[in-house]
């Protein structure tokens, strides 16, 4: 049998469709549970029915006109919030605000690293004509040649190319057998760089982003005559075959003035190499198709490729030595064909002073010291006052407060910043009761009484109407017995 | 007939109505008399507005109970920032809680000298909102299910289930006086 519970109550309101009503009722006459359930409804319904309705209070129309009169009801919508919506509105402004600012910082970060390009070959060539005046190239290596080697990318091993180099545009050699002028071996994506530097930083960066593309060859343009297959020049130096690309098709005549600019160009772009080259230390022999090894201190010449070679591009003092105290920076141990890996400088420089001091250079036993007291203590040195808990804590409510000594009683009234004459009392047998319960501005709190009730102290109060004799203070004490039982604040009607 | 004298007859009708249903909702003399004055306020600044096409009674009650919903979200609000605010919270106090609560109805013990009157009061303000306005509605101010669903503004079917739920929770409240 189904139960009709869930339609009692409409039952009882007459709220049902005859046919509905014809079926509950059918119901109810053989179903004991519902129809008890029914009677405990109806008497529920007859209780709350027969509360008591009450007249206005006396004045209820005085009062009324009164607010009427004085500009229309008292909003609850007070507080320092605003309400809906423009709370709403408010919060989704700022929120959109912090969101704006926020993007806006992340933008300009991002495009300022954005920024960092590779100087091409042409550009790099171009200031190190300029380097060339200033500093003077050494001349190469005797060991020293160019080689056809793979390339390493930022990926691994780039295939060697055959197109022609991405920048500047130019169009091939014309002699046969040429290469792609700037070679495309280069691989990755040169793009040009719009910074300007001094010749030192550029050499820096461009020293940095060649190392971080993997790029340690750039091949010359082969078949040149002014400058040989290996961008010396041609007299005195062993003269290779020149590297033919693959489906390389010579230009026309009409390209001469086109190469020889082409070849100009990649004279500088070997000058600037040798320039580079001659601030490392010399580099060893690279085998054919093997992983170069860091061209690192002429002692590692012998060392086999592959072998991980510590090496330091700073000084040559710099050195890593057990013995002595110098600072080892070490840059890189390239053991395989990665790149090597992004240089921490703050290590660097961290690790550089730890080793120099030798004790933990990063704090001072002072400063350790001082740590240590911090880590220890609770509270912060620098705020000691904060440690100390509010006296009123253990004392007051959101209705009010009993002060039990004169420190409260003083505390709280620098707090409620009243100009009202603080009350006197015997702290040692009174204690103070101070109610300050929500109330219109048009009224004042009367403290009925104080008596124990139930284990605690039942402090009524009243709201009443301003008067001369009662004015709106916001408060109302008085001095009771002392007690320490719990404060229950108790409204009574006016 | 001059509005003044609409007014002074609205009111004289109307506002006894205003303040009971606001002293069952509150629970507190004091709080009602404020309830019903702004809801009656309210009233009077639309009566000019007020179509007809419900009872005036009705159209009363749901200003009456938009109001009180609001002082109830305000309070809460109020409660929770003063708590932040101020940290002022006593352990000594436990029944001092924000105005809306049950234990804070401190003329509970004038409002109605019945004993069980009283503790059908107490456990009407034991319910959530939404079950006191529908119950007090239904059964002091004897409004049917239509004019409830209008005064609160919500389809007639949720009244009728929230009346439901609303009377077995008052019934598990009150168990010994039903019994």
């Amino acid at each position: 049998m189904d139960h009709v519970l869930e339609r009692l109550s409409e039952y009882i309101d007459g709220a049902l469709s005859e046919a509905d009503r014809l079926r509950v009722k059918s119901h109810l006459e053989g179903c004991t549970a519902c129809r008890v359930e029914l009677e405990d409804l109806k008497k529920i319904s007859k209780m709350v029915g027969e509360l008591p309705k009450h007249p206005l209070p006396v004045g209820f129309m005085q009062r009324l006109e009164r607010k009427r009169q004085t500009g229309g009801e008292q909003s609850p919508a007070r507080g320092f919030l605003p309400q809906f919506p423009m709370k709403t509105a408010a919060f989704a402004m700022s929120g959109i605000v912090i969101c704006l600012l926020a993007f806006r910082s992340v933008e300009k970060r991002i495009l300022q690293s954005s920024k960092m390009v590779v100087v091409t070959e042409a550009d790099s060539a171009l200031a190190s004509s300029s380097m060339k005046a200033n500093k003077g190239v050494p001349a190469p290596p005797a060991d020293f040649s160019y080689r056809e080697t793979q390339v390493q990318g930022p990926g691994g091993p780039l295939a060697p190319q055959s197109a022609p180099a991405p920048e500047p545009a130019a169009p091939p050699a014309s002699d046969a057998g040429g290469g792609g002028g700037l070679r495309g071996d280069v691989g990755g994506k040169l793009q040009r760089d719009e910074r300007s530097f001094t010749n030192d930083s550029q050499q820096d960066f461009l020293q940095t982003e060649r190392k971080r593309m993997g790029i340690t060859k750039i091949l010359p343009p082969v078949g040149s005559a002014a400058m040989g297959v290996d961008g010396a020049p041609a007299a005195g130096r062993p003269q290779k075959a020149p590297y033919q690309a693959p489906g390389y098709q010579p230009p026309s005549p009409e390209g001469q003035t086109m190469n020889e600019a082409r070849d100009r160009m990649q004279q500088m772009a070997d000058d600037f190499e040798r320039a580079v080259q001659s601030r490392q230390p010399p580099s060893v022999k690279i085998k054919e198709g093997s992983t170069p090894d860091l061209l690192a201190n002429p002692d590692s010449a012998g060392a086999a490729a592959g072998t991980p070679v510590a090496f330091s591009t700073d000084s040559t003092d710099m050195v890593a030595n057990g013995e002595k105290r110098e600072v080892a920076r070490v840059r890189g141990i390239m053991k395989d064909d990665r790149p090597p890996a992004k240089q921490d400088k703050n290590a660097d420089r961290l690790y550089a002073k730890e080793q120099e001091t030798g004790a933990g250079a990063l704090a001072s036993p002072a400063k350790r010291a001082k740590a240590k007291r911090s880590s220890d203590s609770p509270l912060p040195s620098a705020f000691p006052e904060m440690a100390k808990p509010s006296l009123l804590k253990k004392a007051a409510s959101p209705y009010g407060a009993a002060l039990r000594s004169q420190s409260d009683l003083d505390e709280l009234w620098t707090k409620m910043a009243t100009r009202e004459a603080r009350p006197a009392a015997d702290f040692d047998r009174q204690m103070v009761i101070v109610v300050y319960a929500s109330h219109p501005q048009d009224a004042a709190i009367e403290i009925v009484s104080a008596a124990e009730k139930g284990g605690k102290l039942v402090v009524a109060y009243r709201v009443v109407p301003a008067s001369a004799e009662r004015p709106h203070v916001g408060f109302a004490s008085t001095v009771v017995s002392r007690s320490e039982l719990p404060i229950s604040y108790r409204r009574m009607s006016p | 007939m001059s509005n003044s004298v609409n007014e002074s007859e609205f009111l004289e009708k109307h506002a006894p109505l205003a303040y009971n249903l606001a002293l069952r909702l509150t629970g507190n003399p004091a709080d009602a008399e404020d309830l019903a004055q702004d809801a009656l306020l309210r009233a009077l600044k639309g009566i000019k507005e007020f179509r007809g096409d419900s009872q005036a009674k009705t159209w009363l009650y749901r200003i009456v109970v938009n109001t009180w919903k609001n002082r109830v979200r305000y309070e809460k609000r109020r409660g929770f920032w003063k708590t932040v605010s101020l940290n002022l919270f006593s352990g000594d106090d436990q029944d001092a809680e924000p105005a809306f609560k049950a234990d804070d109805a401190p003329a509970d013990a004038h409002l109605d000298s019945d004993e069980r009157a009283g503790a059908v009061q107490k456990a009407l303000l034991e319910l959530d909102e939404d079950s006191r306005a529908v119950l007090v509605l239904r059964e002091l101010q004897e409004q049917s299910y239509d004019q409830i669903a209008q005064a609160l503004g919500v389809p007639e079917g949720t009244v009728k289930s929230r009346l439901s739920r609303a009377r077995e929770a008052l019934k598990e409240k009150l168990r010994k006086f039903a019994a």
